[in-house]
This record gives structure tokens, C-alpha cells and sequence, in this order.
């Protein structure tokens, strides 16, 4: 009973966080991976208030909410406004793009650290704003402090003001009709853009209020990391709920919270949390797997790229002036990367090894989203897989870097390996839910735990000096973009995409979809691996600091902002990710988060196919002028009944 | 269900190309297919008529393994009851579906390419990654095989066009492409009149004919059109609501009084369209 009513105190905060999920689901059908970021939001607002400003606690909380509500309203005008008739796994990559920017409006926030003097804010109500003050009290086996009262005292009547808005009033009614039936409300009259809006500014409120009720109970860091967390709280409980009933939703959000504490109590561990969440999102996930069907019909249209590259006819490609001009571009390019460390200072050097790296991860992305179709947003924990684990049996057994090497390559696969296996029952949003809980989870579990990590550290061995390791990652990345260019003009890549754009067609055609893809997840994963081995050599840490979940939401931006399905696409996109920021530090420290967020919305609104379609369309323009022909054969129309029998 | 052993000798049926035998299919509790028995012989077009929800489709997504059933079928001798769809096709059944949306995002080269999964030994994953001479002799092999089939049936304009630019008759012309180069056994095809003009459906026919005369495959019709099926069908099974209600040749199905009260109704129009007659019969 008395860790019964600690879980609750966290329940609560899952369950409001849940219930906001699940009424953007309702109105948009796309699950919002910007939804922890802005409680975030309200939380670093608060303690910028109180703590910097020196306001009031009810003021700061007003002046929150009512920031973080209006935060919600403006990016559902701004955003999703102009992304309503999209595909819905293209909503998603947006709102990833959204969490970056909100990221951005936190971290430039007056920091509390003025205060409390170290930059992680953990600690709870020492640090973090509580309006009352009185003396613990003992309930059995637990501690009550003012924070559990305010969160027993404040979720209920949160909840029921939700509900009373949902079950009575005009706009909770329209809510419900448009998530049931949204062309028929429309139809009827229902301003189903309007109501999405609302849906966008209540479900803020409820993650800024949820964000500060938890903040006291668990502490709060001001990192980076701290959003998606606050994600995976709601996100488990919203799809216990399947995404369709806020009352669901809620429930499971205070059942999760329960759970939480058991576990926590009987385990007597901490930090188990998050792999909580991760099972029960997958265990519920499978249980259903069949029910969720028509959400994955509905997401097959997802991938298609508006106007991809194509080759260039064998005309022009052949064209004797268009091959001298590719031939010097390609030797003056094989020259410069040959030999830009000497040009370059060492850290410089360094920094662009770790690009290449993170652009071979990219690659792997790009294999298994762009051409499987199966979303990951855990590409970096993959890659984190095999950079820990990599380090332990090169620390830890004495294996050779490079045994650690191949090792942490076939570790990567396997892993990718098992993390197919429930994607062959899930579809593109399930699957993104299941691999950002990958990532989270591993960041703040499996990474930690002494079985799976040495000793955090991955020496290189001494002859691996800046230059010869800048060449090695060059070298992987060539392989990389060889290997995955040789797949992709051929049988592999090719049935991949068969099997992504209709299954169903595709068996009828004799291909092997589970076989398929699972290929796709262990070639990923393997690049992966091998990847994140090779970088947390360079950084010489191999540890769940250094393969954080935001990088994985990166990655995604990456390959996104690359051109979706393109490898030279993903390795543009890596760099544009990297390089930017490491360019304008003085500019902002934040540039980063601020090129990927930006750079992601207007993708997905301007330019769907990305950079990849860019360069085409300027090697188009260039093979036009130069050779005088049309880069693309027209096609001579030919109706059905003309050809011959 | 059984394993995927050779079949003993179906009575009467040594040489049919598909047999199923009492087929039933149940979906959440609803009855939707009642032990439906049907044989294809070798060469033969065979009909499959019915209303709106008699189960035709549900008939085909059983047979080519996507959608769970009782009873046996068998493909060319071959028991294929307990294999998983893609093993079906590569046993020799091919399938077409209603809308032909193949795959968008693929050229119809390719699109080609992948239909010759059956036909092409692959090369290993590893292979292919290093584009070693066995995946280079596959795909050389496979590309040959598309080109061939690009130009029987005049697709070579659309090499490079993505499926998804093409309009629904010249995706359906791809789509036979493929079944041609699949070289199945038998066909399933579902409603290949639908979604496209008058003009391109009388077209269908001489297509269709040349499909199984190339192939010596047989087919099984879904069709609405009537004068197109009355124009190639050998046989017409009649289903309605789950269960064959008439079987025979098309002629007699057609007036059969159970199949016109059903499916036709009593309106000449319905099987003979104006101009075009049914003296085209095979």
C-alpha cells in the first residue's frame, strides 16, 4: 500500500503525459516525439523563474503553463497545420524536427546552475521549486515529502477537468469525432483543424503539468537527454492504451507508475525504469500485433520520394565531355580526402574521422529506413552496442582491436537481428516506438550494467595516431558506400523495396519478406556496430554517455535531410549535421540541434527528396549543358492496347 | 494441416493444375468461406463469378497463403496447404491483385527484375556485396530475362518510368509481364478489367490468351466483365456468400437460375455488352 501510493505519485505524471499523446493521436494520428521535450519546456521555464527571476511559485507556474501551452498552439499552426493531408510517418520525422527546436528553446534558457552550481540539476526539491513546505511524513515504508501530496492532490483533479473537457464541452466532443471519423467531421461541419490545434495546446498543458509535478519526485537534469525520458513515460502508457482512449491511457499511465516502484523496491536497483517501459511497450505491441494492421496499411505510402535520382542515360552518362568533367571531379575528390590531414590540424583530423563514422551509421540507416522502410530510432544505440560491448572484449578479454572490431560487427548484427524479429509483426510507428525504447533503454541501463560494459574506456592502439585512424574510417566508409551501392543496384536492394512498397505482391512473387527483412536489420546492423566501435576508439570512451538516444534522433535527421534512400543522400547528411556545428560554435552552441530541427521541417514541407535530389537536380542541369541532351529519355506514350499480342 | 509432401494422386485430378478441397475460411467468428472444392486442369481459363462479398478475393488470398483457411490445396501435384505465401509462388502459383499497385517507388525494369525471383538462382547477400562474378552472372541473367519480357509485351518506353507514374492499364500490362516471367503454373488473377477503360479491357483479352499460350499455365478469373469472361473462360464456378452455388460450362452457369437471381439478374445487358458480342468465344 505505502509503495503503492509512491507509484501512484509517479503514475500520475505518466498518466497525464499519456493522455496528452494519445489526444494528439487522436486529432493528428501521429505519435508526438516533440511531446517530452515540452514539458521539459515548463520545467527549465519554471526554474529559470524561480530560481533566476526569483518569482513567485504560482506566478512561475502560471507564466509556465501558459508559455508551454501557447509553445503547443504556435507549432501546431506553424507545423502541422501545413502537414495535415501528409503521410503520417512524415509527421513523425516533423515532430522529431520540433523536439530538436524545443531542445533549443530550453537550453537557451538563463540556467539554473547559476544556483545550484553544477549543470546537472539531480536532487529534487533542494533544487527544484516546491510551493509548500512541511516535515516528511512516514507512510509504512516510504517517505512522503510535499512533492508526492501535490502530485496525489494535483493529477486527480487535472484528470478530472480533462475528462469533464473531453465528455462535455463542444470542443471535446468535436475532438472525439474527428479522431473517430475526421473526413466525416469535416463533412458535418466540424472545424477539424481548429480542434487539432487545441488538441496540440492541451496536450501541452498536460506535459508541462506533468513535467513539474515529476521533476521534484525524480529529479531533473538540464541536459539534452532529458526529453525523451519524459517521452517513453507517456508513450508506454498511451500505447498500452492503443493510442485511442485518453480514459486507457490514464490508467495504465498510474498502473505503469506502480510497476515502477515494485520493481524498483524488490530489485532494490534504480534506473530500471526505462527497460520497464521498453518491455512493456514491446510485450503489449506483440500481444496486439495483428490489431494494429490498419495503421500500417494506412503507412505504406509513407516512403515514396516525390521525384527520385535517377541515372543518367547511358547517352549523356557515355558523353565524352560529361566523363572527363565526372572524372575530374572524382580524381580531385579522391586526391583532397587523400590528403586533407595535412592540411588540417590534428583535432580537425579527428573530427572529421568521427564524421565519416557517424556518416558509415548513417549508411546502415539508410538500408534498413530508407530501402526496408523500417524506421529505427535506435540507430545509434546499435551503434552503441557495438562500441560497449566491443570495448569489454578488447579491455575486458584481451582480444586484439581489430578481433574487437569484427567482434563488435557481428554483435551489432545480431542485435539488429533480435530487434527485427517483433518488427516483422509491427509497422512503421510500432516500430519506431520499439526502437526509441532500444535506445533509451540502453543508454540508461544496458550500458551501465557490469556484464555488458568494461571498464567505459576504448584505448586505440598506439600506431592508430589522428592521421593513419582518420584514414580508417575513410576506408570504412568507402567500403560501406561500395558494399551498400553494389546491394542497392541489385537483387537486395531492389527486393527490399519490393517487400516495403507491397508485401503482399511481393510474396506473390516469390520473395522471402521475413528473410528480407531481416537482411536489411542485420547488414544495418553490422555497419552499425563496427561503426560505433570505430568512434568510441576516437573518443577513446565507450560508455552510454558518449551513444546518447538524441543521436539517434539525429541520425534519423540525417538521413532525412540526405534524401531518404540514398546512400551518397546519407552521407551528405551526415556531414550537414556535423559539420555545421563544429563550424559555428561561436555562432551557438546550439547550432546543432538548430540546423537538424530546421533542416528537418523544411525537408519534410519543401524538399521531400533532400539534399540527394538537390545534387541530382544540379548534375541533370550540368549533364544538360554540357552535352546538349535531355538528362532524362522522354517516354513515348503508348496506351494498353497497343502492344503486340 | 498436412506437411508439404508430394500429394498422393488426387482421384480424377492426376493432372490438374490447382485443386482445392473444402476450402473454409472464418474471420472474427464470421463464416466467410464454406468448403469451397475447385480444380483447374492444365490450359484451362476457369471463372470465378459472384456478388460483393461472396468471398472471391478471400478464395484467392487463401489459396496464395495470405489469409489462414482449412482444407488442402494443391499446386501442380504439389501439396502447398501448410506453405507460407512466397513458397506457394515459387511452387508455381502466380497471383495478379484487384488494384495492381505493384510497387510504386520501383521502375518497371525493375519491377520486372524482381518477378524473375523465381527464375534466378541468387547469389548470396555477401556475394552481392562485394559484387562477385556469382552475383554479377545472377543479375546478368535476371536483367536478360526482364529485357526479354519488356519487349514481348512493347513495355520497353516504360523501362525507366516508376510504376507509380503509369496509368492502371499499363500497370496491368506490367503486371502480366511479370506473371509471364514468373512462368507459373497456374494464375490467379483478380478482376484484371477493373480500374481500366472499355477500350484497354477488350484489349485484355488477346493478352490474357497469349499469357496462357506462352506459359501453358492456367488461370483462375475473378472478373465482373461478363462478355470478357464469357470470351475466355472454359468453366465458371458461381460462389455467393461463401459457398459454390453452380458450376460448368459458361453457358450454363450464366442461366443458371440460382446465378441469375443471385449475381446477374434477369437484365440481358448485364452479360452482353452493346456492339461487342460473345461470338468471340475461344
Amino acid at each position: 500500500m505505502d509503495l503503492v501510493a509512491l507509484g501512484l505519485v509517479v503514475g500520475m505524471a505518466n498518466a497525464l503525459l499519456a493522455a496528452g499523446l494519445v489526444l494528439i493521436y487522436m486529432s493528428n494520428r501521429v505519435i508526438n516525439f516533440a511531446h517530452g521535450e515540452l514539458g521539459a519546456f515548463a520545467v527549465a521555464m519554471m526554474l529559470a523563474l524561480t530560481r533566476n527571476a526569483h518569482l513567485n511559485y504560482w506566478l512561475a507556474l502560471l507564466l509556465s503553463l501558459a508559455a508551454t501551452a501557447a509553445l503547443g498552439g504556435i507549432i501546431e499552426k506553424t507545423f502541422l497545420s501545413r502537414l495535415f493531408k501528409s503521410p503520417r510517418l512524415i509527421v513523425l520525422i516533423a515532430t522529431i524536427g520540433i523536439a530538436q527546436l524545443v531542445i533549443v528553446g530550453r537550453l537557451v534558457m538563463p540556467k539554473a546552475d547559476a544556483v545550484g552550481g553544477s549543470h546537472a540539476l539531480a536532487g529534487g526539491a533542494n533544487i527544484f521549486p516546491v510551493p509548500f513546505h512541511w516535515a516528511p511524513v512516514e507512510f509504512g515504508r516510504v517517505v512522503l515529502l510535499p512533492q508526492h501530496f501535490m502530485a496525489l492532490i494535483a493529477g486527480p483533479i487535472v484528470a478530472l477537468g480533462l475528462f469533464a473537457f473531453l465528455r462535455w464541452s463542444a470542443y471535446g466532443v468535436a475532438l472525439r469525432a474527428a479522431a473517430e471519423n475526421g473526413a466525416r467531421a469535416r463533412l458535418l461541419g466540424i472545424p477539424v483543424r481548429r480542434v487539432s490545434t487545441l488538441a496540440w495546446i492541451v496536450a501541452a498543458l498536460l506535459s508541462g503539468i506533468a513535467s513539474i509535478l515529476l521533476a521534484p519526485v525524480i529529479g531533473f537534469s538540464a541536459t539534452e537527454a532529458v526529453g525523451l525520458p519524459i517521452l517513453m513515460r507517456g508513450l508506454a502508457a498511451a500505447t498500452v492504451a492503443r493510442m485511442e482512449s485518453v480514459g486507457l491511457a490514464f490508467g495504465a499511465g498510474l498502473a505503469l507508475g506502480v510497476l515502477d516502484q515494485l520493481v524498483f523496491f524488490y530489485t532494490g536497483r534504480s534506473g530500471l525504469t526505462d527497460i520497464v517501459l521498453l518491455a512493456v511497450i514491446v510485450g503489449t505491441l506483440l500481444y496486439r500485433g495483428e490489431a494494429n494492421r490498419r495503421t500500417v496499411a494506412a503507412e505504406e505510402s509513407s516512403w515514396e520520394v516525390a521525384d527520385p535520382v535517377r541515372p543518367l542515360p547511358t547517352e549523356v552518362a557515355n558523353h565524352p565531355r560529361w566523363r572527363a568533367l565526372t572524372g575530374t571531379l572524382a580524381t580531385v575528390g579522391i586526391v583532397a580526402v587523400l590528403f586533407v590531414p595535412r592540411f588540417m590540424t590534428v583535432s580537425g583530423t579527428h573530427f572529421l574521422a568521427t564524421v565519416l563514422l557517424v556518416a558509415v551509421v548513417a549508411v546502415s540507416l539508410t538500408v534498413l529506413t530508407g530501402w526496408a522502410g523500417q524506421m529505427s530510432i535506435g540507430q545509434w544505440a546499435l551503434a552503441g552496442v557495438g562500441g560497449v560491448l566491443g570495448a569489454k572484449i578488447v579491455t575486458g578479454w584481451g582480444v586484439p582491436f581489430w578481433g574487437g572490431l569484427v567482434a563488435a560487427a557481428l554483435l551489432g548484427g545480431l542485435v539488429a537481428l533480435i530487434l527485427g524479429f517483433p518488427a516483422l509483426r509491427l509497422g512503421g510507428t510500432a516500430l519506431a516506438v520499439v526502437t526509441l525504447g532500444f535506445a533509451v533503454a540502453s543508454a540508461s541501463w544496458l550500458f551501465n550494467q557490469e556484464w555488458f560494459k568494461g571498464t567505459g574506456f576504448l584505448p586505440r592502439p598506439a600506431y592508430l595516431t589522428t592521421t593513419v585512424y582518420y584514414y580508417v574510417a575513410l576506408a570504412f566508409l568507402v567500403l560501406a558506400v561500395a558494399t551498400t551501392r553494389a546491394l542497392q543496384k541489385g537483387r537486395v536492394g531492389r527486393n527490399m523495396i519490393a517487400v516495403r512498397d507491397n508485401p503482399r505482391q511481393a510474396a506473390a512473387m516469390g520473395l522471402d519478406i521475413v528473410r528480407t527483412k531481416l537482411t536489411a536489420f542485420v547488414i544495418s546492423g553490422v555497419f552499425a556496430g563496427a561503426a560505433g566501435f570505430l568512434w568510441a576508439s576516437g573518443v577513446g570512451l565507450a560508455s552510454s554517455t558518449v551513444f546518447p538516444p538524441s543521436r539517434s534522433l539525429s541520425l534519423v535527421a540525417a538521413v532525412v535531410i540526405g534524401g531518404l534512400g540514398s546512400v551518397g543522400g546519407a552521407v551528405l547528411g551526415a556531414f550537414y549535421l556535423l559539420v555545421i556545428p563544429y563550424l559555428g560554435t561561436q555562432i551557438s552552441p546550439h547550432l546543432g540541434l538548430i540546423s537538424s530541427g530546421v533542416g528537418l521541417l523544411i525537408l519534410v514541407m519543401f524538399l521531400p527528396g533532400g539534399l540527394a535530389r538537390l545534387v541530382g537536380s544540379g548534375r541533370d542541369l550540368a549533364a544538360r549543358l554540357l552535352t546538349g541532351q535531355q538528362a532524362r529519355t522522354p517516354v513515348v506514350p503508348v496506351s494498353a492496347e497497343s502492344p503486340a499480342p | 494441416m498436412r506437411s508439404n509432401v508430394v500429394s498422393e494422386a488426387i482421384p480424377g485430378q492426376e493432372a490438374a493444375r490447382l485443386v482445392a478441397r473444402d476450402i473454409s475460411v472464418a474471420y472474427d467468428g464470421f463464416q466467410v468461406l464454406t468448403d469451397v472444392s475447385i480444380d483447374v486442369g492444365p490450359g484451362e481459363i476457369v471463372g470465378l463469378i459472384g456478388p460483393n462479398g461472396a468471398g472471391k478475393t478471400t478464395l484467392f488470398d487463401c489459396l496464395s497463403g495470405f489469409v489462414p483457411g482449412t482444407g488442402r490445396i494443391w499446386v501442380d501435384g504439389r501439396e502447398v496447404t501448410a506453405l507460407a505465401p512466397h513458397r506457394r509462388a515459387r511452387a508455381g502459383l502466380g497471383r495478379s491483385f484487384q488494384d495492381a499497385r505493384l510497387y510504386h517507388s520501383l521502375t518497371v525494369f525493375d519491377t520486372l527484375r524482381v518477378a524473375a525471383e523465381t527464375r534466378v538462382r541468387p547469389a548470396p547477400v555477401v556475394l552481392a556485396m562485394a559484387n562477385a562474378p556469382a552475383s554479377r552472372r545472377a543479375e546478368a541473367e535476371t536483367t536478360a530475362l526482364a529485357l526479354e519480357h519488356l519487349e514481348v509485351l512493347g513495355l520497353q518506353p516504360y523501362r525507366d518510368k516508376l510504376v507509380r507514374e503509369l496509368s492502371t492499364g499499363t500497370r496491368r500490362i506490367v503486371d502480366l509481364a511479370g506473371l509471364l516471367l514468373q512462368g507459373p503454373a497456374v494464375v490467379l488473377l483478380d478482376e484484371p478489367s477493373s480500374g481500366i477503360a472499355q477500350k484497354e479491357v477488350e484489349a485484355l483479352r488477346p493478352l490474357l490468351l497469349s499469357l496462357r499460350d506462352r506459359t501453358g499455365c492456367s488461370i483462375l478469373l475473378i472478373e465482373h466483365d461478363m462478355p470478357l469472361l464469357l470470351g475466355l473462360a472454359d468453366r465458371v464456378y458461381a460462389l455467393e456468400t461463401g459457398v459454390v452455388i453452380a458450376e460448368g460450362a459458361p453457358d450454363e452457369v450464366v442461366h443458371d437460375p440460382e446465378v441469375v437471381r443471385s449475381y446477374l439478374g434477369t437484365d440481358a445487358t448485364a452479360i452482353e455488352r452493346s456492339g461487342t458480342a460473345r461470338h468471340r468465344k475461344v
